[in-house]
């Protein structure tokens, strides 16, 4: 390469080093800096006053942020295994089809084509006691209607099932697009061979689709810690904070309560747990690979 | 040829410089999307054909008003020449400094005593921090009087013999008659976490509770945790257990106009607002069934508490402006505008509209009912704090409804999460004993 060569691309970069640097470092940097202090609107100006460490060492307390961050968690664990089993079974059903395969893409990608306000009206009313769809079908196997969003302990579950429903087609977009990628000789190579359908998912196209896999996991797994829409209109974090998330605590406390100071504190943390959560899970990945390899 | 051109072209400038020099400024202001818009929209059509003014509305879903007023009044220049605030952040709002005296645009202008005074919302006091119409600044124009009255099926009561419960005990009593649970329940409470503590409000004022001591006086000690909102809580439980819905604490608005209106509820305590819809034949099914009254009566009688809407001129917008959004205010304020108010389906701010041949109209009956709860609402978090405190208060009574906690441990626990937030805040304050 010559130097021509290397200073063109170093200069073409600069415009989206531009663009990161602009939309996401300053304002992380910004966040970082506004969580030291407690930030009041007064006498037509925000006034910063340095309080230190207070709004980390006062978060814990915070009768929202906890619960939420684990909610938050839990829900990223249960929602993206359901929806990475539930998408891959769909992917592959979908990569065999051999007519009509637009239409059932098109079918399957429906709820993500949906607006969230649609999305939350539609299960709202399904959900609903007494005039939701789940309850009056219940009632025909003499169930007694089951109490969908406003049960402590079956309000969570019911989240994760809108996730998992909103989220799945995602999942087998992306897989189906792997899926599809394979190489065939080798899956001809093992038909002369002899292999089963169930061999051929099991020893061929799983060991081929790993890469795929985790990165769809990863990514759904960072997606899903941004969960805000389904909670918003379905429980509102509610009954008590058996729904609460994180990004609904960071809303309430920006633009509800207008503490910036706190709101900042809860971004900076999530940030961490997110990518330290993200680091552990590739981390797994890679020792379980290296370990089947 | 040439001659028709120049004519129509000077005939264009001619309209267009016209209207640039006797039309007034056009407005924006900000609104939200509810029940009573459409009454509202009506009128402000009519004030602009009256008067030739122009108002544009950015209209908002609920949650997004905050934001919105937040970031225009405080920008350098406003986007909004007229901002409404509701009880949830009027306090925060009025404290903020943003707000136009509205004597210093109009200083003989006085709001009419037949308005509803709505504990002195309009006048906010930068000393203490509260609500003063003596030493306070005028700086809100009520536009809309929700406050919460008791919904319930007249047809039904005239088929039965019943008259409207006076007291909480006569409520359960009626309501056991109609409870038959899932066709129809005898009561419909609103107690999901974003709503319930307005919601439990009337039975909190009506037994003598309250969330602060004295906050009109500056008096900010925290009387959450007393025997009377114990009882206030009890009762609640008690019209749910009895009489309710076992749903309750997952009940938010919608759901509670949506029993009303496909008559699966007897009973409901509710927002005025919620009125435009129950006669209207494409959005219910109780068309002239549904009465309106004064909620019931504990110990200290009956109460509601306020949820109504004030009109707000910010500082940052030009003066003439300011001068035409005063103008549209007190003409929407006036008795007779206030008629058309109501006709259009809006909720009236006035309180001498009573006694008016149009309370005796079938169509108007809710009107008597607005005007008796209107007397007897108070103000449940009349703070700068309100959006936090709510939020706390809100939690810890969702979770007792929801069993979750026990009242005591509710309300002890929401005590002093109140008392550290007030005490954080520099306000005069303090706490009961645990329960």
């Amino acid at each position: 390469m010559n130097t021509k060569d290397k200073s063109w691309k170093i200069l073409s970069l600069i415009p989206i080093i531009a663009v990161l640097v602009i939309l996401t470092l300053v304002p992380l940097v910004n966040i970082f800096y506004n969580s030291f202090f407690d930030i009041r609107w007064d006498d037509g100006k925000y006034n910063y006053t340095y309080i230190g460490l207070e709004n980390y060492i006062e978060l814990p307390n915070n009768k929202f942020y906890l619960p939420g961050l684990i909610n938050t968690i839990k829900l990223s664990i249960f929602a993206v295994f359901f929806q990475m089993l539930f998408g891959f079974l769909i992917a592959l059903g979908i990569s065999k089809i051999k007519r009509g395969k637009g239409f059932f893409i098109s079918l399957f990608l429906l709820p993500i084509l949906l607006p969230p306000i649609v999305i939350g009206s539609i299960w709202r009313l399904m959900y609903g006691f007494d005039f939701g769809i789940f309850n009056y079908l219940l009632s025909f196997f003499g169930v007694f209607p089951l109490d969908w969003l406003g049960s402590s302990s079956l309000a969570f579950t019911s989240i994760v099932i809108v996730d998992i429903w909103h989220w799945t087609p995602f999942v087998v977009l992306l897989l189906l697009a792997g899926l599809e990628s394979l190489p065939t000789d080798v899956y001809e190579a093992a038909r002369v061979d002899g292999t089963s359908g169930w061999n051929e998912i099991i020893y061929i196209t799983i060991p081929l689709m790993i890469p795929t896999i985790i990165v769809t996991m990863v990514f759904r797994f960072i997606l899903s810690f941004k969960v805000f829409d389904e909670i918003y209109l379905l429980t509102q974090g509610g009954p008590g904070t058996s729904t609460e998330v994180i990004s609904f605590s960071i809303y309430e406390t920006f633009f509800e309560s207008d503490n910036m100071g706190l709101g900042s504190v809860m971004s900076v943390v999530s940030l961490f747990v997110v990518s330290l959560l993200i680091i552990i899970v590739l981390n797994v990945i890679r020792r379980v690979n290296k370990y089947a390899n | 040829m040439k001659k028709i051109i120049s004519t129509i072209s000077i005939f264009l400038f001619s309209i267009t410089f016209v209207g640039e020099v006797f039309a007034g400024p056009k407005l924006t202001m900000l609104i939200n999307q509810s029940p009573w818009f459409d009454g509202f929209r009506k009128t402000l059509e009519m004030y602009e054909e009256e008067t030739g003014a122009s108002i544009e509305l950015d209209v908002n879903p609920y949650p997004a008003m905050s934001e919105k007023i937040r970031n225009s009044i405080r920008a350098p220049e406003g986007i909004y020449d007229i901002v409404i605030t509701s009880t949830e952040f009027m306090s925060t709002y009025s404290d903020s400094g943003e707000f136009r005296n509205i004597n210093d645009i109009d200083p003989n202008y006085k709001l009419d005593p037949g308005i509803c005074s709505y504990q002195n919302t309009s006048y906010w006091n930068y000393d203490t921090q509260s609500y003063d119409p003596v030493n306070g600044e005028f700086i809100g124009i009520p536009v809309n009087g929700n406050v919460q009255v008791l919904y319930y099926r007249r047809d039904l009561y005239e088929e039965k013999g019943l008259t409207p419960p006076k007291t909480w005990d006569d409520l359960i009593a009626n309501a056991a008659v109609f409870h038959n649970p899932p066709q129809m329940y005898g009561m419909i409470q609103r107690a999901e976490r974003s709503s319930v503590t307005y919601n439990f409000g009337p039975y909190m004022f009506s037994h003598g509770g309250a969330v602060y001591k004295d906050p009109a006086n500056g008096d900010f000690s925290i009387v959450f945790n007393s025997p009377e909102v114990k009882a206030a809580m009890e009762a609640y439980l008690k019209v749910r257990d009895t009489v309710g819905h076992p749903n309750a604490h997952a009940i938010g608005q919608g759901e509670m106009i949506q029993y009303l209106r496909t008559g699966k509820a007897a009973h409901a305590i509710a927002v005025i607002a919620a009125w435009g819809g129950m006669d209207d034949p494409n959005k219910s099914a109780v068309i002239g069934k549904m009465g309106a009254a004064l909620n019931p009566a504990g110990p200290m009688g009956s109460a509601s508490s306020l949820g109504h809407w004030e009109a707000h001129i910010p500082k940052n917008i030009p003066d003439e402006n300011a001068v035409e959004a005063l103008d549209f205010l007190k003409w929407l304020v006036t008795k007779e505008n206030q008629i058309k108010y109501i006709e259009n389906g809006a909720v009236p701010v006035r309180c001498d509209l009573i006694d008016s041949p149009m309370a005796k109209q079938d169509e108007f009956r809710f009107l008597e009912a607005l005007g008796q709860n209107s007397d007897v609402a108070q103000f449940i978090a009349p703070n700068v704090e309100a959006v936090e405190s709510t939020s706390i208060t809100n939690l810890y009574l969702n979770k007792i409804v929801a069993g979750e906690v026990s009242i005591e441990e509710g309300l002890n626990a929401a005590a002093e999460e109140l008392y550290q937030l007030l005490t954080k805040a520099g306000k005069k304050t303090g706490k009961l004993p645990d329960l």
